[in-house]
């Protein structure tokens, strides 16, 4: 029984994942991620993205506290962030996030307030979605490992 | 793409295989990163290939560890877009203080910014994300060119000779293939070398040759030299001698060299397809009418032929000015006789119109003193019967006077008299009534410009033609 909710987890995370790649909401570079994985670093790629969850949210939340601010007007500031979002995006591999903080980028070299709001909320959008999959897949994963665990029982 | 392996990068380097080994393994990489995701994947990264990485996300940091223990590390591998310190002056710093080569990496892809690192000593870049791939072919291009450094002399070029053109040109086609998510291009590579400026590279690659701006006038003026003596001197080996320029291969010369010729003989091609136009004109010329009376005219065929491709497009747009020759204007209109400059092919080429328009001012000078220079010839009209017909060869009203255009319908001011007395006021030039005809479609001979009218009977030569013309029922269209 273990073993068919094994087959199951492993299909189930297999599709989660190409339709994050169908959508594109995840790139070749994750697929590097998973190969930096190995026995020495066995958590590598929840930890890699643990962390990117953190420096996103305090990032989000500076941008966000930056445009509502009615005085707004350091966009370098802003593009700083999002030079920093971008590489840590890429970094993961989570295309859409930064295909949508270069796009915010853009707006904020032009000093295009709106353009900046409707960016920050796409952006918002996107990395909630990210964020939700991303768990879910790691959720998945964990429950796989624990049932290949129970598979093989530990002899004390 | 061309991706190098391991085994190719040994060959040339056997001799240093020791060296060579300890440069690929065990490399010492120090990595400076603000973003604390980028710095954990690019240290898994080195890690997994082989490399002994210490990271730090504070420039400082880092420089201070560099400085404690010069050997400490082989390689930096720095972010640009920092905080703590501008990404440049730490490029530069840890370049000049220390020989290490330095990778830089950047976030966004711009040029500029590639430029000016690499202006800054960057030995190379890494567009984020980092792949393995990319970080493997780097660090091993890097060292490679390292070992090769330390025992021979660069093979070619230094500094001085690349200016910062070509390096912006390098540096932006190199980030056009970079930008392609597929894997390095190695060649590409071995010709944008950052620091070192000049163009070395692994001794089995060739040199890409970039001719600059100076090295191709250094090129120009061995030529021209060369080509004074006789062109057979025109040897690649001789203009090398004389160019005497370091880095650069009889070969480099003698590609450039064709491709010079090919260029030369395109131009003559173009120049001589003008020429192909002039006898065109020709056949075109002989087409009109030709009256008995015409040995006056023979040499002179009506005929505006394009000179070019460009002048034939305006030319068909009915653009074309009174074919390539001064505005009618500067020539001393002094009476309302218009002389419509009639070319005969030959003299099609430019210095000749020069030359013949000068001629011809100067004659036209001499209009209202000596009608006898009528009959020379130089002062070029077009037979009546002519006149329309060759407009209608080409299709267009001529535009005489600058913007003013003659219809084929040409009004004619008064009716010819024998006396020539003429109504129309001479020097006048309103649109539309400047080639005066009479009703027999013979050009009005004007009052000359001391308003004395013009005694045909005075010079035999004119009253033949006013003769001959008068046997002219009708013009000719």
């Amino acid at each position: 029984m273990l073993g068919l909710g094994m087959e199951r987890l492993r299909t189930d995370i297999n599709r989660l994942l190409a339709l994050l790649f169908h959508q594109g909401v995840l790139d070749e570079q994750y697929l590097q991620l998973q190969q930096l994985q190995d026995e020495s670093s066995p958590n590598f790629v929840s930890e890699v993205v643990n962390i990117y969850f953190q420096e996103s949210e305090k990032l989000l939340r500076n941008l966000r506290s930056l445009l509502m601010d009615r005085e707004f007007s350091d966009y370098k500031k802003m593009g700083v962030h999002l030079n920093q979002f971008i590489g840590s995006s890429s970094s993961i591999g989570a295309k859409r996030v930064r295909n949508v903080c270069v796009a915010f980028r853009v707006a904020s070299e032009q000093n295009n307030r709106l353009g900046c709001l409707r960016a920050l909320e796409l952006l918002e959008h996107e990395y909630c979605y990210l964020k939700n999959k991303l768990h879910e897949l790691f959720q998945i994963e964990q429950q796989r490992l624990l049932a290949a665990a129970v598979r093989y029982p530990v002899q004390h | 793409m061309s991706l190098v392996t391991n085994e190719e990068c040994l060959n040339p380097l056997l001799v240093n295989a020791k060296q060579k080994s300890q440069s690929t393994k065990g490399l010492k990489v120090l990595a400076i990163d603000d973003n604390v995701v980028c710095l954990k994947v690019l240290g898994s990264v080195l890690e997994k290939c082989g490399y002994t990485v210490t990271t730090t996300r504070n420039a400082n940091e880092g420089l201070e560890m560099l400085r404690k223990n010069k050997e400490s590390f082989d390689i930096v591998i720095t972010d640009v877009v920092r905080d703590d310190m501008d990404g440049f002056k730490l490029l530069e710093a840890i370049g000049l203080e220390m020989d290490i080569p330095v990778i830089m990496t950047s976030a966004n892809g711009d040029t500029r910014t590639i430029v000016e690192g690499i202006k800054n000593g960057a030995r190379d870049y890494l567009v984020k994300p980092v792949k393995m791939e990319d970080v493997k072919n780097i660090i091993q291009h890097v060292t490679s060119k390292n070992t090769i450094e330390e025992d021979e002399s660069p093979i070619s070029g230094n500094d001085t000779n690349i200016d910062t053109n070509e390096l912006v040109q390098e540096s932006s086609t190199l980030l056009v293939k970079r930008k392609s998510k597929n894997s390095l291009q190695y060649e590409d590579e071995e010709t944008n070398t950052g620091s070192s400026g000049g163009e070395s590279c692994p001794p089995r690659k060739k040199n890409r040759m970039r001719w600059s701006k100076e090295m191709h006038q250094k090129f120009l003026d061995a030529y021209y030299q060369l080509e004074a003596d006789s062109l057979d001197k025109v040897v690649p080996k001789r203009i090398l001698e004389i160019m005497n320029e370091p880095g650069i291969t009889r070969e480099n010369v003698a590609s450039h060299l064709q491709k010079f010729r090919n260029g030369l003989k395109k131009q003559n091609a173009i120049l001589n397809q003008d020429s192909h136009w002039k006898s065109d004109a020709n056949n075109i010329a002989r087409k009109l009418p030709e009256t008995s009376n015409n040995n006056m005219f023979a040499n002179h065929k009506a005929c505006l032929v394009p000179r070019n491709q460009y002048e034939q497009v305006l030319f068909q747009q009915n653009a074309l000015p009174v074919g390539n020759f001064a505005p009618i204007s500067t020539y001393s209109m002094l009476d309302n006789r218009v002389y419509r400059p009639v070319l005969d092919a030959n003299a099609l080429s430019q210095p000749d119109l020069k030359r013949w328009r000068r001629k011809m001012d100067d004659e036209l000078l001499k209009i209202p003193h000596n009608y006898a220079n009528f009959g020379s010839g130089q002062f070029y009209q077009d037979p009546v019967s002519s006149a329309p017909v060759s407009l209608n060869y080409v299709g267009t009203p001529y535009q005489m006077f600058g913007q003013v255009s003659v219809s084929p319908q040409m009004t004619y001011i008064s009716p010819f008299d024998s006396t020539g007395l003429v109504s129309s006021t001479p020097g006048q030039l309103e649109g539309g009534d400047l080639v005066s005809l009479n009703g027999r479609g013979v050009p009005d001979f004007g009052v000359g410009a001391n308003g004395s009218p013009i005694n045909f009977s005075l010079d035999d030569d004119l009253s033949t033609i006013v003769q001959q013309f008068q046997d002219i029922s009708a013009p000719r269209l």
